[in-house]
């Protein structure tokens, strides 16, 4: 093989691990923003999954909390920055998804939470409050909260 | 000239050899591959959970009853202690005690507010109930400002004492029959809006005339004491508050029963 030869296929690899080196250090990949999924992942979509307490029972003036769990199926741990909660419908039209029928408080826990490659944590919790202003026709309603999470992967 | 053949040449056998497009194939695939790893696809789904409400369950018939003794009428031809009302106590999801029961009277289709009393209460009285008509009552529990129970199944219906006459209740002369009473326009500008209100030579039930069926607009009416607390009877069985009330207890108490019962609300039930 030629001396000029040798270099161009050197250069070649040389560019293959360079990409590999930009590819790791690129904050776009270690600070990268993750949404929570409640569905399960595989290994080609890692999906990092939330699951959250039964809540019923809710009545005027009543305090409930949804507390979640993280369960991290992937290879990588991850550090969860910061939780949303919010809500977004329920199932009776004269009850809207509005604060004066449920309060959605800002969730408690400690953050960033460290979830391990392919463990569970128990987090915090989404604290619930019903106040005294909630309309009749939201009896027997089903309120939906959604949740959403900011993460990193923590290599 | 020669050697620009010859670099030629040399450049020609380089790009035939398989080795530089193995090298920058392999350096696209190492780079793909890490790009894809680095921008891990997660999925963007937001977590969805429900949360339920429980509700006010519905009251099971109440009791009524009259009061054992002699029965006393007023010269406004009200009984002066009407029947007895209980009733068994309900809780929101089995263990929140509800805060507050109305019941409610019911000649025929007019209803009025006979009780509203705390939690702890499991009866009350009906205190002024118009003499000689027959009634029957209902009960609803309510918790926080706005949350009302279904009403229950009507109570037994229960003959006042004495002998009945027209009562006004809302803009409506209420005339007493077996049903309860029937309906009459009230004199004076008002009639008018009683819609399907039942004339007085057309009653209600005709199987069964109201005794006072000769009753004329200018008929002597017997006006029941004004609710306490209300400056504007509203229609309907039960009425929410006009404000919100102060935030309930998150644990409800039996610790009410210093308050005074209210007789609110003044409705009728149009067919």
């Amino acid at each position: 093989m030629h001396r000029w030869h040798k270099s161009v296929a050197a250069a070649a690899a040389f560019v293959g691990v360079a990409g590999l080196g930009v590819a790791l250090h690129d904050p776009a990949t270690t600070d990268q923003k993750m949404t929570l999924t409640a569905a399960g992942g595989d290994d080609q979509h890692p999906a990092f999954t939330v699951r959250g307490t039964a809540v019923e029972d809710l009545y005027p003036g009543a305090h409930r909390r949804l507390v979640l769990t993280f369960t991290n199926p992937s290879g990588v741990d991850l550090l969860v920055t910061g939780m949303h909660a919010r809500l977004t419908a329920t199932s009776k039209p004269g009850c809207a998804p509005v604060a004066s029928n449920l309060e959605v408080e800002p969730y408690t826990g400690a953050l960033p939470a460290r979830v391990d490659a392919r463990d569970s944590l128990q987090a915090g919790a989404v604290p619930l409050h019903m106040p005294n202003s909630v309309v009749d026709a939201c009896q027997e309603a089903t309120f939906t909260v959604a949740v959403t999470a900011d993460a990193v992967a923590d290599r | 000239m020669r050697h620009r053949r010859s670099r030629t040449g040399f450049s020609l056998r380089f790009l035939r050899s398989p080795l530089p497009y193995v090298g920058v194939a392999t350096a696209a695939a190492i780079g793909t591959g890490v790009a894809a790893y680095g921008n891990w696809e997660v999925k963007a789904e937001t977590a969805t959970f429900t949360v339920r409400a429980a509700s006010i369950p519905r009251m099971d018939a109440p009791r009524a009853e009259l009061p054992p003794g002699e029965p006393e009428i007023g010269a406004d031809g009200l009984v002066l202690r009407g029947p007895r009302i209980s009733w068994h106590r309900v809780a929101i999801g089995g263990d929140v005690p509800v805060q507050r029961y109305v019941v409610t009277r019911h000649l025929g289709p007019v209803t009025q507010i006979a009780c509203d009393v705390p939690a702890g209460r499991t009866r009350c009285v009906d205190k002024h109930p118009p003499a000689g008509y027959l009634v029957t009552y209902t009960v609803a529990a309510t918790y926080g400002s706005f949350w009302t129970g279904l009403p229950s199944e009507a109570s037994r219906p229960v003959l006042l004492p004495g002998e009945a006459a027209p009562v006004l209740v809302d803009g409506v002369v209420v005339l007493p029959g077996s049903s309860g009473g029937t309906l009459m326009p009230a004199p004076g500008p008002s009639a008018g809006a009683v819609a399907g209100g039942t004339r007085p030579d057309s009653p209600a039930d005709p199987a069964n005339p109201a005794p006072h069926d000769s009753a004329s607009p200018a008929a002597p009416v017997i006006v029941p004491p004004a609710p306490p607390e209300v400056d504007t009877p509203e229609s309907g069985t039960t009425s929410a508050p006009q404000s919100p009330a102060p935030e309930p207890p998150d644990t409800p108490v039996d610790g009410v029963k210093n308050e005074p019962d209210t007789q609110i609300g003044i409705g009728i039930d149009l067919p």
